[in-house]
């Protein structure tokens, strides 16, 4: 009898997957609740890096003088910048909050006790205090963008 | 689970990112200014950065901030691409990168104390 000679990946899929491994973390499913979290958590974390190199170069500008400030100031001072910046406090709320989460998971606080894997497969360490956890981080996001649109908006 | 010496740094840092972060959106806020766009005011930014605890601050949140997001950088790039080479490019990378911000941020923290307009 003729065996089935081995499949081997042709040029085209290794480099589908090439691409999928580079960009796995927001397309690769299923995308449950935990890898929501995990998707948003790096999404926040690489806008924040990006915002943080921004704002040190924004900040320089008080060495230029107080006129040249508020000339950078007074450029951004509009509704665009300022929903920017809302939506920069929701991300520190989020990114907060979900850091202390996979922190306290990492260190085995709230990652529940290893077992045997029985059907249906579920996790321990998705329990209802990781949940609760995520669930809390998501709802401080939506505070930090209420308390950020309250004091940027409408001026406190 | 046993952590590295360098996530439990990571994890020290987030507890100091939680509190200096709190006290410096709060100085944009509430703490000693009347209002957001009052707290932008270039006079007000002056005095924070010559207060000698509000500069701290921000050196402090600096040095932490600089630290927590190129480590974690660090570790998504390490994480999509494996390798002897790609290891070492990736954490020299990341140390000059990181020095780089801090060095770029306390000139502006420093000069900004010292000088007096």
């Amino acid at each position: 009898m003729n065996a089935e000679p081995p499949a081997i990946a042709t040029t085209s899929e290794t480099e589908s997957r090439k691409k999928t491994r580079f960009l796995g973390w927001i397309f690769d499913k299923p995308w449950h609740l935990e890898r929501i979290g995990m998707m948003l958590h790096r999404a926040t974390g690489l806008g924040l890096l990006l915002y943080l190199v921004f704002h040190l170069v924004v900040t320089n500008a008080i060495l230029g003088g107080r006129v040249f400030f508020a000339d950078i100031m007074g450029m951004l001072s509009n509704p665009a910048a300022h929903i920017g910046e809302i939506v920069v406090v929701g991300a520190v709320g989020f990114h907060g909050i979900n850091g202390f989460r996979l922190a306290l998971i990492s260190v085995g606080v709230i990652s529940g006790r290893p077992h045997r894997p029985d059907y249906p497969y579920k996790a321990p360490s998705l329990n209802n205090k990781e949940k609760g956890a995520l669930w809390t981080a998501f709802g401080v996001a939506v505070a930090s963008v209420l308390a950020a649109s309250f004091y940027i908006l409408l001026g406190g | 689970m046993k952590v590295s010496k360098l996530m439990l740094v990571n994890h020290m840092c987030m507890v100091l990112i939680a509190i200096t972060l709190f006290l410096h959106l709060a100085t944009h806020a509430f703490l000693g200014v009347s209002g957001y766009e009052a707290s932008l005011e270039p006079n007000v930014v002056k005095t924070h950065y010559e207060d000698t605890a509000t500069a701290f601050m921000l050196g402090v949140l600096l040095v932490v901030l600089a630290f927590h997001s190129i480590f974690s950088f660090k570790t998504t790039l390490l994480e999509w691409r494996h390798g002897k080479t790609w290891s070492k490019a990736v954490k020299w990378g990341a140390i000059v990168v990181a020095v780089v911000m801090v060095a770029f941020g306390m000139w502006t923290i420093v000069a900004a104390y010292i000088t007096r307009w």
